[in-house]
């Protein structure tokens, strides 16, 4: 909606003027990004007055709150609907409202967190407030700092994921030294690795960039963001205040102090011009991690970096490894030797592209119409691991294919969409792990912004495991107007509009009952087993509910 | 601070769109033309029983015509003013019932404050009437006492001017107390003997109270708070009871009433007036007849507005604006007075920075431009693919379609914006101008 500067600079200077009266700052945007929103707007607020930060909740006065705080003309920064359930947020809403008129008696600048989601219910049930308002605000993603939460970061490393398949060849995947790079930054704070022309180095890199992203994604203490940099634009960063990253759109200034941030610099060439702001960005950033390339050996560097040569792939290793020329089947071997590697989902440097890429390959074959039986056979391992998840983006560009004519009826689509992967692959990561962690891997694989909100949705309706969170999801999702593609997957997934939700888990219920009613001789044996499973999982979460409640 | 800069800060707080208008600022009070309360007080004479409601966009000033009237008429009656968004906190979910008994209550402090005698047996009947209406699972919870004390009044502190702000506080911890009401009673019959007897305390208290000659006049305000149609339908139209007080009685009510077929069924009870609001540029809407001049005036109405409230700190309009950027915020304002409130308001804060930076110590017309931007962005992020079909038909019809939520929603938060001029018509609001093609 607006810059940055000029968000956080307009709700300043209406606190400013309202001192010594009441002003009413209405924020919104994305749900989850409330909690970062206030703080930052505190990092803007002037220094001085007291700051209060209150969280709405039943039968919660806030007028008595600030009261009772004893703070002369406080600025409120005040959470809390964007964690109450529907119903709740009307109580909440209607309670705020029943005090408007008590707020005329204040002086505090009250800064409210209104969900984007829930603006038109607040407009609803607090007329007047809207109607009050000194300022009402939007605040983007971009509009906010890269924090150390896990919120932020989550989707900026979600945005690094998989980028490496729009950047190289997939061809290139199997002859780059990525595991020798891979095994050496692991322990690495500041390193240089230095290899002749067209030995991989940049490629390398763009998938160490991939890996480290998705690790950290897989890791919930893990804070290490890689950003992959072009050598030539290292002045323009090393330099920029505050510490801004090409394309990010927002200061990166606390990751990089909290040594969260690793940026991975491409081709060193040696430039006075490069070593001067290698040096100033390790002054800088004491914390940072920086790791580069480059060809030359001897390249002057900062003091404490080591050194390491990037053995090529040999010729013969590679061709030993890529038989063919063809990209689809040199995928299709490595997945033949490595399956039991990736059935087991034991650490294996690039398993991630190599899947990703056998996605794409699937799909392309979708689009086309069908998936050859021999290849259904291939895809059969991936069931009952973690990375079984890897069909859910199959099934959702498959659905999206669909959209574009291709054909509807074939037996792969009923394999496909009989299973419902999102709400597999969340139940085993939820069983295994916790909820966080099924937001990670959801969002870890689904890869596109579009996804990572269904998923982020469905996550949340485990967590909360009730009818509202259900009905949020379908909300969410049916009456996105700009999203048919989410669309079509909540129906994939069972939740029609009318569905009585009235658990988290009565979905996997549904997604049951879709198995079940499969007709007869559809792959028999596998359905037999999802169901068992699904049933299984369906009793766990039962019985864990009970236990909790 | 610069004294420029503190200028814009006291500025900010004079043009502050949560004020409305009350009974000790009625010198900022501006006539528009057409104006509601004029004609709602002439013909008051003539209809001692009459029942009027005024209908009109949010923040179009129906409260402040209500408290112009209340003024206008206090010497030759009894105003009984009703203020019910201070006195209850859910006004939409209140009942034909629990009005009339807060009018009652309503009755009692002014009685209080005229220093008026009311016998105990008044007040008891009162209470015991409005316990007979009482939904029975609710009954339990409340004190119809205590409901008696937390009623408030507006129009009621002509005597003591300047406890405006005293009694706004007060009035709000007061509220608390009839917390209960909002749907607390049970659905009555017309003609049943307990609303007989609710009806004849809330009479006997009225007629108590006027016993020199000055007849009860009772003002409702904050029915406009009701938006949903069927509760719109059940309280003017369906349930006669608010028409049946012998006192003429005069309600805010929602924009939505201006639908035709609200219009038409509560027509038959009410007098309806339309609070339209002041025609401040031409109508896009090409079978609208309209004389320049009325244009002229109404643009002269908003002006006197601002001008008022800037001649109690000894400014004229010419030491805040520049003539070109005022008449931009009033055409923006779409003849909404809080709205040209609620933009002068916005730009005050950017003013301040001009003159903190030491540029230009008025608003000139790209500082009100970016005002209105803001505005307009605000109101922009709450747009959703129906609300903007439902902006362009109106923009295409001169109507809104009434068609759904939408509709309703639009009309309600002032989005569309019906004038008058011999005949309604509906207008998108200028703020909205430009923010998706064809509107």
């Amino acid at each position: 909606m607006a810059s940055e500067a000029s968000v956080f600079a307009r709700i300043r200077r209406t606190v400013e003027l309202s001192a010594g009266g009441l002003g009413l700052i209405l924020v919104t945007g994305e749900d989850d990004l409330g909690y970062e929103s206030l703080e930052e707007i505190w990092r803007h607020l002037p220094v001085g007055r007291p700051v209060l930060r209150v969280r709405l909740e039943p039968d919660f006065d806030l007028v008595d709150a600030i009261a009772k705080s004893a703070r002369p003309d406080p600025i409120v920064l005040v959470l809390g609907l964007e964690r109450a359930a529907p119903s709740d947020r009307q109580k909440l809403e209607d309670a705020v409202n029943l005090q408007r008129d008590r707020f005329s008696a204040l002086c505090a600048a009250i800064v409210l967190w209104v969900p984007k989601s829930e603006i038109l219910q607040f407009q609803r049930h607090c007329a007047d407030l809207f109607h009050w308002r000194s300022l009402f605000v939007e605040i983007n993603a971009e509009d906010l700092p890269l924090t150390a939460g896990p919120v932020s970061r989550r989707r900026f490393l979600a945005a690094q994921v998989g980028r490496w398949a729009q950047e190289m060849d997939l061809r290139l995947i199997a002859s780059t030294p990525i595991r020798q790079l891979s095994r050496w930054s692991a322990h690495t704070h500041r390193g240089y690795a230095f290899a002749p022309a067209g030995a991989g180095k940049t490629a390398a890199f763009r998938l160490l960039r991939h890996e480290m992203a998705l690790e950290s994604l897989s890791d919930l203490f893990q804070v290490v963001v890689p950003y992959f940099l072009p050598a030539s634009r290292l002045r323009e960063v090393a330099g920029s205040q505050p510490f801004r990253l090409p394309g990010t759109g927002f200061p990166v200034d606390r990751w990089a102090e909290s040594g969260n941030l690793c940026i991975l610099i491409d081709d060193l060439r040696g430039s006075q011009e490069e070593q001067d702001a290698l040096a100033l960005l390790c002054r800088r950033f004491p914390k940072m991690r920086l790791l580069a390339n480059g060809r030359e050996k001897a390249l002057a560097l900062p003091d404490g970096w080591e050194r390491m040569r990037l053995e090529p792939v040999a010729k013969g290793t590679a061709s030993s490894e890529v038989s063919v020329e063809d990209a689809e089947k040199v995928l299709l071997e490595i997945v033949d030797r490595e399956r039991a590697l990736l059935a087991s989902s034991l650490p294996m440097p690039a398993t991630e592209q190599i899947l990703e890429a056998l996605g794409e390959v699937a799909v392309a074959s979708l689009r086309k119409g069908s998936i050859p039986a021999d290849r259904l056979g291939q895809f059969g391992f991936l069931d009952g691991t973690p990375e079984f998840l890897r069909r859910t983006a199959l099934l959702v560009s498959y659905e999206e294919s669909q959209g574009s004519g291709a054909s509807k009826h074939s037996e792969q689509r009923v394999r496909f969409a009989a299973t419902p992967p999102f709400l597999l692959c969340a139940a085993k990561a939820l069983a295994a792990r916790g909820p966080r962690d099924a937001a990670r891997v959801l969002s870890a694989s689904l890869l596109h912004p579009r996804y990572w909100a269904v998923a982020s949705a469905l996550v949340d309706l485990w967590r909360r495991r009730s009818s509202w969170a259900a009905e949020e999801l379908v909300r969410a999702l049916i009456e996105d107007e700009r999203s048919p593609l989410v669309e079509r997957t909540a129906r994939l997934l069972g939740l029609g509009r009318s569905s009585r939700l009235n658990l988290g888990n009565d979905v996997l219920v549904l997604a049951r009952h879709r198995l079940e009613s499969l007709p007869g001789g559809t792959r028999d044996a596998e359905r037999v087993r999802l169901v068992a499973e699904l049933a299984t999982y369906s009793r766990e979460l039962d019985s864990r509910h009970d236990g909790h409640s | 601070m610069a004294p420029q800069a503190e200028r814009w800060k006291i500025l900010f707080q004079v043009f502050d769109p949560r004020q409305r208008l009350s009974e000790v600022q009625q010198d900022l009070y501006v006539s528009r033309p057409g104006a509601v309360a004029d004609k709602v007080r002439q013909q008051i004479p003539f209809e001692p029983t009459g029942k009027w409601i005024i209908a009109g966009s949010l923040g179009s000033g129906k409260s402040s015509e209500l408290v112009h009237l209340g003024r206008a008429l206090w010497d030759d009656y009894t105003i009984v003013a009703l203020d019910l968004p201070f006195s209850v906190a859910r006004v939409d979910r209140l009942t034909p019932t629990e009005i009339l008994f807060l009018i009652g209550a309503a009755g009692l402090h002014r009685a209080k404050a005229e220093m008026i005698s009311v016998p105990n047996k008044v007040k008891d009947a009162l209470s015991s009437a409005f316990a007979g209406v009482l939904d029975p699972t609710k009954a339990g919870h409340v004190n119809a006492s205590e409901l008696l004390q937390g009623v408030a009044l507006f129009v009621s502190n002509l005597a003591a001017p300047g406890n405006a702000a005293a009694s706004g506080a007060a009035l709000g911890a007061a509220r608390l107390a009839t917390g209960i009401l909002g749907g607390a009673t049970r659905s009555v019959r017309e003609g049943e003997l307990a609303v007989a007897d609710l009806l004849g305390a809330v009479e006997e208290i009225l007629r108590l109270i006027a016993p020199d000659g000055r007849p009860p006049l009772v003002l409702v305000d904050g029915l406009d708070k009701i938006q949903d149609r069927g509760a719109i339908r059940s309280l003017f139209g369906e349930s006669r009871l608010l028409s049946q007080l012998a006192a003429p009685s005069v309600y805010s009510g929602p924009i939505t009433l201006m639908l035709s077929a609200l219009w038409k069924t509560v027509g038959d009870v009410f007098r309806c007036e339309r609070l339209t609001n002041v025609v401040v540029r031409h109508p896009p809407a090409s079978w609208v007849e309209l004389d320049p001049q009325r244009v002229e005036e109404g643009r002269l109405a908003l002006r006197h507005v601002v001008e008022r409230r800037l001649a109690r700190f000894s400014l004229g309009v010419e030491d805040v604006f520049a003539s070109d950027a005022l008449e931009e915020i009033l055409s923006s304002s779409g003849g909404v007075l809080r709205d040209l409130v609620h933009i002068v308001n916005r730009c005050c804060p950017l003013a301040h920075d001009q003159a903190a930076g030491g540029s230009s110590t008025r608003i000139d017309r790209p500082l009100a431009r970016q005002a209105i931007e803001e505005l307009r962005k605000e109101l922009e992020i709450t747009l959703t693919g129906k609300r903007v079909a439902e902006l362009r038909y109106v923009k295409e019809n001169g109507e809104p379609s009434g068609d759904g939520e939408a509709s309703d929603d639009l009309l309600l938060n002032g989005y569309v914006l019906p004038y008058a001029n011999g005949r309604v018509w509906f207008e998108p609001h200028p703020l909205l101008s430009g923010v998706r093609p064809g509107l």
